[in-house]
């Protein structure tokens, strides 16, 4: 009699987590379903002048970037986790900040220094002729985009290592240290090696990221894929859109077949920490050093870009655009709410719920629901357009749906996208919380949904705050998305601001800029309070 | 001249109140081992890592050899100190073999010498063979050899061990602890250890220091510790103890003349005298005689014995070993008297 | 906001204009028009591709009532589209060349809007350069500045050629003219004007506008950059200057067709036109000079009137000529 009435209370549940499951892979369906269709000439042409250059400037965005990501993230982590300094804990926090500031928006602030090179670019000419005079100025939009990308993404890459080189690496680098190596020598014998795995996490976020981003490809002339996906469903060759969006997804397949390939190399399951890392304290030079080494990408990444954008925010205090700012301020606050409500709903019948009943139906649904995450956004967008596309042709009265029309297919692509991160913490912090507190309230009289609702949710409160604020502010920067299936006339922050800054207006962007970058800071402190955890 | 010596050492937590350390003293001849018991908190583990070189002591000094090696201005660097460590959960390197794992503190020595060492030490830990596998692949124990084994190959002048027998369970831990015992004497090599086992130190050391909040409660050889302790404190730390006020010696006269019998002290302002359940045994009272007799409240059984739990006149609470074929009951009245040291089979 | 596509206003007392110019000019002429006529004009801007999807998507329950674009190209094939429906008045006719207005009256220009070469004062010498064909000889090599095969001004630039001397010859002038790019295309037409009076090129293809833009800007570091350059019309002996325009069409399904009607002839009426030529620096549709001092300074230049009604149609060969000499 008891089974059965959980059976049937479980129900419903299953049937939403199923349609969840369902909603986040419709697009990648229709992409699939999409490229099989012929494609005629306008593919060929595509795939005789253009794929090529897509694919090795993706190739050569995502090296030079992860590269300098991990450099810099892997050295900072290493500095911040082994060694004292003064100003060593001031920065421990505030190597985080370049994440809160979105990679168009530094480069807004970087791309009016392109025409200050004009003069070093005639230099060349005339001390090396013209063939120089052409080369370097193809390497300086690279410099800056993979540079400005590199900088503004590398906190990834410090966040994992972090945590590695403070907690589960700290025994082994005391007992490395004891064994008579210096800074360098457990540097590179033990502490890098059994990092790896968190290097090559943090890695494939930042390659992910990379590939995801339009904004500054696009300000620095670069055209790897994501933008040849967006020129080809601008044109109007869906077909070829959905091929060129494959190509993406084979890219990050690759990334991840790498990342899961050196997770399983070596079981370095034995994380048990044993408090932290005691901290060797540098002397006045090495001190020096490491302060800078340091500070530099937090100049390049984060104060820069917001000293100079300040500075216009002065300027133009008195413009006239700002009713425009204002209504896309509100737009971004509206479709992020609105994203966040659907996710945070999504992510507790998926997650809490699954808890609560056990369902394996609802666990693999909750895995399907990590996949959107993964998905390049491109894909995501294409796949999401063709699906309303459709809808609006083959339904009727589907017609107000459209994509110029409403912000349906947009908050779709949100929801696919950003799904992910209000499952991950809400996971996390049920790991945490134990089950025998449920079980202990079920043994005092309790239903399964009671349990949940008055026992389970309070305990992970915070994990669900932090997966909501994420959320949030993810959608609120979010661009590559927004600027494809954004309905007729409908500017977001994120999207006016690109605007302004392609037109060469940057200095009227800088308002909305600073905005944005501030509530980027507001949402990094879940975070941040997350790593203070960490510590203890 | 001790190998180790320890003065005045003296460290404070930011965050706590009390100290971590107050005043530590010690010292280590060569070839011995010492223990450093004491409960969580007593500072023991604080002071092991102030010898490695992983934390630095506010006031006081460390002489390793003859040589100041830590004092408050941080002293030598920890890899330059000469000392090994083996740390709680090992931390062997989980991306290196057992080979690469023992042989990374090697350095300055040939291929063929570091293959002989190697094997060597390997055959000393009871692990030959087991070069290439890695540690992953190892049960607890053996990593704790291997763990062993790497810390003894650069042939440090002093051992560290942080509570090394703690993650082993009860079977293994007997055997791995004497098997240790006889390496280090083996290997000719000085170390402290930490633990809050009192088994542990009594089997293994040479000298116990017992630490209690920062402060050393009493060092010295394990039979002075356990039978002559100085205070309650370590009186109870190494096992329970009976306190019998002397107003009540009158009965247990023969006691002061033949027999194991703890200092005397005071509790509860009385004097009187700490003695162990298992230095008294149970007799059958005899009306009229001189002997303090009490009351049955609660027997425990232990495997090899019975732990009788009696109620004595001035509610006086008494607890005895008892050791002979018979068993005791609750509620039975029974004379306690002390075991005379050539005792034997007299009932 | 618009979350639901909303239904046309039944009010004569409001137009709706999707339109892609966006100058402070566009605004007064609305303004005026208001003021004249009573009726509001309601005007959502965006890129032409994204109106005339707007348009293609919203079918009949759209709620617009006139389509302004600057490319003839977009403006024919909106028409092919069945996007447009064709009026005729005799204003209509008078005020707008025949050559330079859908045959069927689907759309008329406005605004002419000349693509003219700018030189260095200082480095290119008067004559040097007669039309666009020069810009690709191999002595330009690293010397010249186009904007982004993206832009619909480079698009129609290439597709009159192609409809000119056919698509191997624009082929090889689109080849020769990528050589000799001082830099991958970057920016907008201000900015390669900008680039040249800085020194980094010689010469740049840019619409006349800009330039006026430039020469007449309240910031005098502007104005010095426009006085660096030269203006050049290309092959005053031959076909002209390729010359697009600003068109405004009624849309097919618009609720409002009088008001649409009235609203272009107002754009074309000499008040309008007076107004671009001094504010904006586009050439009025009748090329009557004398309505502004900038114009009048730059003085008379052909036409290319023959290659005009060919620009929708030639542009799919353009595109593909520009992925083919990789112009990006």
């Amino acid at each position: 009699m008891e089974i059965r009435r959980a059976a049937s209370a479980e129900l419903p549940f299953k049937v939403v987590a199923v349609v969840l499951a369902l909603t986040v892979l419709v697009p990648v369906g229709m992409v699939f379903l999409r490229a099989v269709q012929p494609a005629g000439e306008a593919w060929d042409a595509v795939v005789d002048y253009r794929l090529w250059g897509y694919v090795w400037q993706t190739l050569l965005l995502v090296v030079l970037v992860t590269g300098i990501a991990l450099v810099v993230g892997v050295s900072t982590a290493w500095m911040v986790s082994a060694y004292d300094f003064p100003g060593r804990a001031l920065l421990d926090w505030l190597l985080l900040l370049p994440m809160a500031m979105p990679g168009f928006i530094a480069a807004a602030a970087y791309v009016d220094l392109l025409g200050g090179l004009i003069p070093f670019y005639i230099w060349v000419r005339q001390e090396w002729g013209i063939d120089a005079f052409l080369l370097v100025q193809k390497i300086v939009p690279w410099v800056f985009a993979s540079g400005i990308l590199g900088m503004t993404l590398f906190p990834y890459a410090y966040l994992s290592c972090r945590a590695v080189f403070a907690r589960q690496a700290a025994g082994a680098i005391e007992a490395a240290r004891l064994l008579g190596e210096g800074g360098a020598g457990v540097f590179f014998r033990v502490a890098l090696p059994m990092a790896r795995p968190a290097i090559v996490a943090g890695g494939s976020l930042v390659v992910m990221e990379t590939m995801n981003d339009y904004g500054v490809v696009n300000l620095f002339g670069l055209v790897p894929l994501t933008p040849g996906v967006f020129r080809a469903w601008g044109e109007g060759e869906i077909v070829v859109a959905m091929r060129l969006a494959l190509f993406l997804m084979v890219f990050l397949a690759a990334v991840l077949c790498v990342e899961r390939w050196q997770r399983g190399r070596r079981a370095f399951g034995e994380s048990d920490a044993q408090g932290r890392l005691a901290r060797r304290r540098l002397g006045w030079g090495k001190a020096l050093g490491a302060v800078g080494l340091c500070a530099v990408p937090l100049v390049l990444g984060f104060f820069l870009p917001v000293w100079r954008l300040s500075r216009w925010c002065m300027d133009s205090v008195g413009s006239s655009e700002l009713s425009g700012h204002a209504q896309a301020a509100w737009n971004s606050f509206a479709l992020a709410g609105g994203a966040v409500a659907l996710v945070l709903c999504a992510a507790v019948v998926l997650v809490a719920v699954q808890r609560a009943y056990g369902s394996r139906l609802i666990l693999v649904a909750q895995k399907i629901g990590l996949l959107g995450y993964g998905f390049p956004s491109a894909l995501i967008a294409v796949g999401v357009g063709a699906l309303v596309v459709f809808l609006v042709e083959h339904v009727p009265g589907a017609g107000m749906l459209a994509l110029s029309a409403s912000v349906f297919g947009l908050m779709l692509a949100y929801f696919v996208r950003f799904l992910a991160v209000a499952i991950q913490p809400l996971s996390a912090g049920f790991d945490r919380v134990q089950d025998c507190y449920r079980e202990a309230a079920r043994t005092l009289g309790m239903g399964r949904l009671g349990a949940l609702w008055r026992v389970d949710l309070p305990l992970v409160r915070t994990a669900l705050l932090a997966g909501a604020t994420l959320c949030f502010v993810d959608v609120f920067k979010e661009l590559t998305l927004t600027l494809v299936l954004r309905p007729f006339d409908f500017e977001t922050l994120a999207t006016r601001i690109y605007r302004f800054t392609d037109e060469g207006r940057v200095a009227e962007a800088a308002v909305p800029a600073m905005a944005l970058v501030v509530l980027c800071l507001v949402g990094l402190f879940p975070l941040s309070t997350l790593m203070k955890r960490l510590e203890k | 001249m001790s190998l180790l010596e320890v003065k005045g050492i003296s460290k404070k937590y930011p965050r706590g109140d009390s100290p971590a350390l107050d005043g530590v003293s010690f010292s280590l001849e060569g070839n011995r081992i010492l223990a450093l018991v004491g409960a969580s908190g007593s500072g023991k583990t604080t002071m092991l890592r102030i010898l490695a070189g992983l934390e630095k002591p506010d006031a006081g000094e460390v002489m390793l050899g003859g040589k100041v090696i830590a004092n408050c201005s941080g002293g030598l660097a920890a890899e330059a100190r000469g000392i090994g460590m083996v740390f709680q959960n090992h931390a062997l390197f989980p991306h290196l073999t057992v080979e690469k794992n023992v042989l990374f503190g090697v350095r300055k020595m040939a291929d063929v010498a570091k293959r002989e060492l190697l094997s060597e030490l390997l055959e000393l830990v009871g692990l030959p063979g087991m070069a290439k596998r890695f540690p992953h692949e190892l049960s607890g124990g053996e990593r704790q050899r291997v763990a062993l084994a790497r810390a003894l190959a650069p042939a440090p002048r002093l051992l560290l061990l942080d509570e090394p027998f703690s993650s082993l369970d009860l079977r293994l831990r007997q055997a791995v602890r004497d098997e240790t015992r006889e390496i280090l004497r083996k290997r000719e090599t000085a170390a402290v250890f930490v633990t809050h086992d009192t088994e542990d130190s009594l089997a293994v050391a040479d000298r116990i220091v017992v630490m209690k909040e920062g402060r050393v409660q009493q060092a010295g050889a394990p039979q002075e510790v356990y039978h002559a302790p100085v205070n309650p404190y370590v009186a109870s730390f190494f096992g329970s103890c009976n306190f019998l006020p002397f107003h009540l010696l009158g009965m247990l006269e023969r006691a002061r003349v033949s027999c194991h019998v703890g200092p005397t002290g005071m509790a509860g302002g009385e004097s009187g005298l700490w003695i162990r359940p298992e230095d008294l045994m149970l007799e059958k009272p005899v009306d009229g005689a001189d002997v303090l007799c009490g009351e049955v409240e609660r027997v425990s059984f232990a495997g090899n014995c019975q732990r009788v739990f009696l109620k004595c006149p001035g509610d006086l609470s008494v607890e005895v070993r008892h050791q002979r074929g018979f068993a005791i009951e609750v509620g039975q009245v029974w004379g306690i008297v002390p075991v005379r040291q050539d005792d034997g089979i007299r009932g | 906001m618009g979350l639901v596509a909303v239904q046309g206003s039944a009010l004569a007392k409001e137009l709706h204009v999707y339109s892609h110019r966006h100058y402070e000019a566009d605004q007064k002429v609305n303004k005026l028009f208001t003021e004249k006529t009573g009726i509001e004009v309601k005007v959502v801007n965006a890129e032409v591709d994204q109106l005339v999807e707007r348009l293609r998507s919203e079918g009949e329950s759209s709620p617009a009532d006139v389509l302004i674009a600057v490319d003839a190209g977009r403006l024919q094939r909106a028409a092919a589209e069945g996007l447009l429906q064709p009026v005729e008045t005799e204003i209509l006719k008078e005020r707008t060349p025949e050559a330079m207005r859908s045959p069927e009256g689907h759309w008329y220009p406005f605004t002419l809007r000349a693509r003219v070469i700018v030189a260095a004062k200082d480095r290119v010498k008067a004559g040097e350069i007669k039309g666009y064909a020069d810009l690709a000889k191999p002595e330009w090599r690293g010397r010249v500045l186009s904007r982004s095969s993206s832009s619909g001004y480079t698009q129609a630039l290439l597709a009159s050629i192609v409809a000119a001397e056919g698509e191997a010859a624009a082929l090889r002038w689109a080849e020769g003219l990528t050589r000799n790019m001082a830099r991958p295309p970057q920016g907008g037409d201000t900015d390669q004007i900008k680039a040249v009076a800085s020194g980094l090129a010689d010469v740049a293809i840019t619409n006349s506008y800009y330039l006026g833009l430039l020469l007449n800007s309240p910031d005098p570091k502007e104005r010095k950059v426009g006085q660096s350059v030269a203006i050049i019309f290309s092959d005053p002996s031959g076909r002209g200057t390729h010359t697009n325009v600003s068109g405004a069409g009624v849309v097919k399904h618009s609720k409002n067709v009088d008001a649409a009607t009235k609203y272009i002839e107002f754009l074309v009426s000499d008040e309008v036109q007076k107004i671009y030529a001094n504010e904006t620096f586009e050439h009025p549709v009748m090329m009557d000079l004398s309505m502004g001092e900038q114009l009048q300074e730059w003085g008379e230049f052909k036409v290319d009137q023959e290659t005009f009604p060919k620009l929708g149609e030639s542009a799919p060969a353009a595109i593909r000529i520009f992925d083919k000499v990789g112009w990006k």
